[in-house]
């Protein structure tokens, strides 16, 4: 590295497309050496704030900072970063090691460190011997590392990827998620990396930034949004959930909700949001993992009857969709032995799960 | 009718048409080698005379020297300013950018009988009429669209993300377009310079009012000749003419390929 | 929270735009903006050299002059007859240049340039040879013993009919091949499989869906017709004078510029109106 990594600050940013807000007063601080993840439907504003970030679009309103430094004014080719694109953008009439070469050329290095440079990056992502092939001779991996090798071999402060997996096979590109954290933590470089691809953003980040409609909706750990959702958006982007309808009924005691689910008409305490009044639609939102199927009595779960309606078989788990007196509920069974015959379509069965389990969550608005 | 016959029907149609399009243009050659001193068919005897015979006649000759170096300056003018024309027609937005697309494209279909009347009117009182400069600016309008055709083409097919890689590798905007953009267009530029000096070259409405003694361009210059005797020394330049057009179609087609810079 | 979107683009990028188009801008604006606007003043007055008018004479002279009505209405009539004929000889070319995996589709595609790039007054010239009275055309029938006395093929509407379409053949091609090229089979592939026979599939989602190509090829046609000279002179032998033979005459012949500009004017707008009225009709067909 040339020096200490350097952060990214991002104040009251904001971008517009003709009429049309892109971005919508977004704040956002990547710290030096930290990996983060926009994470968000295609239009929710993350490529738009990527590409603002490297310079390719300039923000209407707010502040862009690079290490402490404002960079709006700053064009692209003096923001020394490393960009990586959806389609790579290799260049087409050059070879592998020009592509790589070229940022190097740009800055005007002497030509044998350019060359003991690329070699250097071809090795550290197992390009080697591929130096004269051009990109429409290389596979949809090699693309991929010669992309992130021309990114990285200017040592750039900050590294950024605008969904560069998206056009490989989810084998190839499972492989390349390893490689790209491992390659990021060894340089330690600041990255910010686009994707709508939830896994992908739970394996690559330190932190995962989950954006809709021009906004930050949350921000954490992969962790923290996983298992603490913040809203009903993030919860239903971000793997498979249960939601049962329910009604508020008053306050319990320890500040949690008291609700009565909608069709079944259980009682149940749950934690949820402040500003709830009895009356109040919400949403009780639970992942299918949590469920149980025929869980022994007591326990301190939530016991639920009904049938089962449909049953998804996925080889490492398996999905039942279980019809209850509270809505549909869908439990993920892990596939260990085998020897335990699952339940078919119509068998009576049993679901429990924790009531901490459930997430309560104003319903959306458009329901 | 089966899938079958209809496409035999269709390839026999196609073969049909391309001997329609190709019959007036190859009956030329052999009449060009024929003794007698018209242009029947099928030609009389065999003979070179006629090739022979255009060196006979400096007019000729002089007109194919003139149309050669309008076309030359031309292409070389439009080349330059139809490739800025079309990088900003086709990488930046701003409004009117439709109406100025029209713009580019009008002398297109612009009736070219009233165009060179127009630009006659506007080059008479500047003295510009017989002159080499009035001729080159007339082509450079009749050739500009399709050098903006050609290279808009070329450019759709640049994927901005190439110049935008640059951009954050640290190229300037001039050093993007110098190191991936222009080698990127290079196929259709040989393409476009290359219909440009066809073009230009045969081109006969656009210079109809602007030429005169002293300063005639080939296609109107074998036309007045065809006016006053028809025999086949016209034939043999003709022949000359299909030859290196014949040429130049290849040689495009070997190095950047036809096919592209068309659709 | 939101700030109001800005008013204006980047103005370095606008500045960057303008910058490119200048020369390109300059040169249509001197050579192509600029005499249409001094033709438009020429057909404003009434002689030249003369008073500046502002005059309808020779407007009104053009309209009521029954000799240039019959070369306008001939010149409109071979554009329209030209286009018609280069569309649906054109089509089935078009569509073989598109879709056929033939390994002859490249020669078709260089047959059908090359044409385009063979100077007019050789192609015209070819037309001559065969058509003439001592040309192949009349050769063989005299031969074949089937006409005594050469044919008089030359000098008629229809000779130039068939000469403008030759010419122009391969701009209509490739402004079909274009579009067809751009249309996903599976369309057709889709309406098969929902029982349309290969002609109703062809009438009801190839041809509306290639009618854009059709029109820009028409576009082009029509007006490189209206606006041919060479061809029509030639092939018409003096006996079919369209507008652009009573321009010129107008203009070098009797050195009537201001007579010469109206005429111009007036041919330029009607081929604007027609091209309208004939965009219009095909938009509506489309949606239809």
């Amino acid at each position: 590295m040339s020096g200490p990594a350097k952060g990214v600050a991002l104040s009251g940013v904001a971008k517009w497309y003709g009429k049309v807000p892109a971005v919508r007063g977004l704040d956002l601080e990547v710290a030096p050496g930290e990996m983060v993840s926009l994470l968000g439907p295609s239009g929710c504003g993350k490529t738009t704030t990527l590409r603002m970030v490297a310079g390719l679009e300039a923000p209407d309103a707010g502040e862009i900072r690079i290490g402490g430094t404002r960079a709006n004014e700053v064009p692209p080719w003096r923001r020394n970063i490393g960009m990586v694109f959806q389609s790579y953008a290799l260049f087409p009439h050059k070879s592998v090691a020009e592509n790589i070469a070229y940022g190097l050329v740009m800055r005007r290095l002497p030509r044998a460190e350019v060359a003991a440079r690329v070699a250097d990056a071809m090795r550290q992502v197992q390009l080697q011997g591929l130096d004269e092939r051009v990109p429409s001779q290389l596979s949809g991996g090699q693309r991929q590392r010669v992309a992130l090798a021309r990114a990285l071999v200017t040592r750039p402060d900050v590294l950024l990827f605008d969904e560069p997996l998206a056009a490989l096979d989810r084998k190839l590109r499972e492989r390349m998620q390893v490689e790209i954290r491992q390659l990021q933590r060894a340089v330690g470089i600041t990255t910010i990396f686009v994707t709508h691809d939830q896994d992908e953003a739970l394996t690559l980040s330190d932190r995962i930034v989950v954006m809709e409609g021009g906004r930050i909706v949350q921000s954490g750990t992969p962790g923290e949004i996983y298992e603490r959702p913040g809203s009903h958006f993030v919860s239903d982007f971000i793997g498979m959930m249960n939601a049962l309808r329910a009604t508020v009924t008053g306050r319990a005691e320890d500040g949690g909700l008291r609700v009565r689910l909608e069709p079944g008409g259980r009682e149940l305490a749950v934690a949820g949001p402040a500003g709830m009044a009895a009356g109040d639609g919400v949403e009780l939102m639970l992942r299918p993992e949590k469920v149980r199927l025929n869980p022994p009595a007591g326990a301190g779960l939530i016991h639920v009857g009904g049938t089962v309606a449909h049953v998804v078989y996925l080889g490492a788990v398996t999905y039942l969709h279980v019809g209850t007196p509270d809505g549909l509920v869908i439990a993920m069974l892990p596939n260990a032995g085998g020897d335990a015959a699952a339940p078919r379509q119509g068998d009576a069965v049993t679901l429990g799960w924790r009531a901490a389990d459930m997430v309560c969550f104003a319903p959306p608005r458009d329901a | 009718m089966t899938a079958r016959t209809g496409r035999r029907l269709l390839n026999a149609y196609v073969v049909a048409m391309m001997v329609f399009l190709a019959l007036p243009i190859a009956i030329v050659i052999p009449s060009a080698f024929g003794e007698g001193g018209d242009l029947s068919f099928p030609p009389r005897g065999f003979s070179l005379k006629w090739f022979g015979a255009i060196l006979e006649r400096p007019e000729l000759m002089a007109a194919a020297a003139n149309s050669a170096a309008i076309a030359l300056v031309a292409t070389a003018v439009s080349l330059v300013v139809g490739t800025l024309s079309a990088v900003a027609l086709r990488r930046y937005s701003f409004p009117g950018r439709g109406a100025l697309m029209t713009l580019f494209m009008a002398p297109l279909v612009f009736p070219a009988i009233v165009l060179a009347a127009a630009i006659a009117m506007v080059l008479a009182p500047l003295g510009l009429i017989r002159t080499f400069q009035g001729l080159v600016l007339a082509h450079i309008v009749v050739v500009l669209p399709y050098v903006v055709r050609t290279v808009s083409a070329t450019l759709a097919e640049i994927d901005r993300a190439w110049e935008e890689a640059a951009l954050t590798l640290g190229a300037s905007p001039w050093q993007g377009f110098r190191t991936v953009t222009l080698p990127l267009l290079r196929p259709g530029l040989v393409a476009g310079a290359t219909f440009s000096l066809i073009i230009s070259f045969d081109e006969f409405t656009i210079s109809l009012f602007l030429v005169g003694s002293g300063m005639m361009t080939l296609p109107i210059e074998m036309y007045n000749y065809a006016e006053f005797s028809l025999d086949p020394t016209l034939a043999a330049v003709s022949t000359l003419l299909i030859l290196l057009t014949t040429l130049a179609v290849l040689a495009v087609e070997r190095t950047v390929g036809l096919g592209k810079q068309f659709s | 929270m939101l700030p109001p979107p800005p008013r204006r683009a980047d103005p370095r990028r606008t500045f960057a735009a303008a910058a490119l188009l200048a020369p390109g801008v300059l040169l249509l604006a001197l050579i192509l903006v600029w005499p249409f606007l001094v033709m438009l003043g020429m057909s404003l007055r009434e002689r030249f050299p003369g008073p500046i008018g502002p005059s309808f004479a020779k407007y009104a002279e053009f309209l009521t002059d029954p000799y240039l009505l019959n070369v306008a209405l001939r010149t409109f009539s071979l554009a329209a007859t030209v286009t018609l004929l280069c569309a649906v000889l054109g089509y089935p070319i078009a569509w073989f240049l598109a879709r056929s995996r033939s390994r002859w589709a490249h020669l078709v595609f260089l047959g059908t340039i090359f044409p385009l790039l063979v100077s007019i007054v050789v192609r015209t010239m070819g037309w001559t040879i065969l058509l003439g009275n001592e040309g192949l055309v009349n050769a063989a029938l005299l031969g074949l013993g089937l006409v005594t006395e050469p044919l008089r093929l030359m000098q008629g509407f229809w000779s130039v009919v068939l000469g403008m379409v030759h010419v122009l053949m391969p701009f209509m091609v490739l402004s079909i091949a274009a579009v067809l090229g751009r249309i996903d089979v599976a369309y057709a592939e889709a309406a098969a499989t929902l029982g349309a026979t290969p002609l109703r599939n062809f009438l009801s989602v190839t041809l509306p869906l290639s009618v854009q190509g059709v029109a820009a090829g028409s576009v082009i046609v029509f007006c490189l017709t209206v606006g041919a000279f060479i061809t029509p002179i030639w092939l018409g032998r003096g006996h079919v004078t369209v507008m652009a033979i009573a321009i010129h005459e107008q203009m070098v012949t009797l050195v009537d510029w201001p007579g010469g500009a109206a005429s111009g004017i007036l041919l330029s707008l009607a081929t604007l109106l027609l091209l309208g009225g004939y965009g219009l009709l095909l938009r509506r067909w489309a949606r239809r």
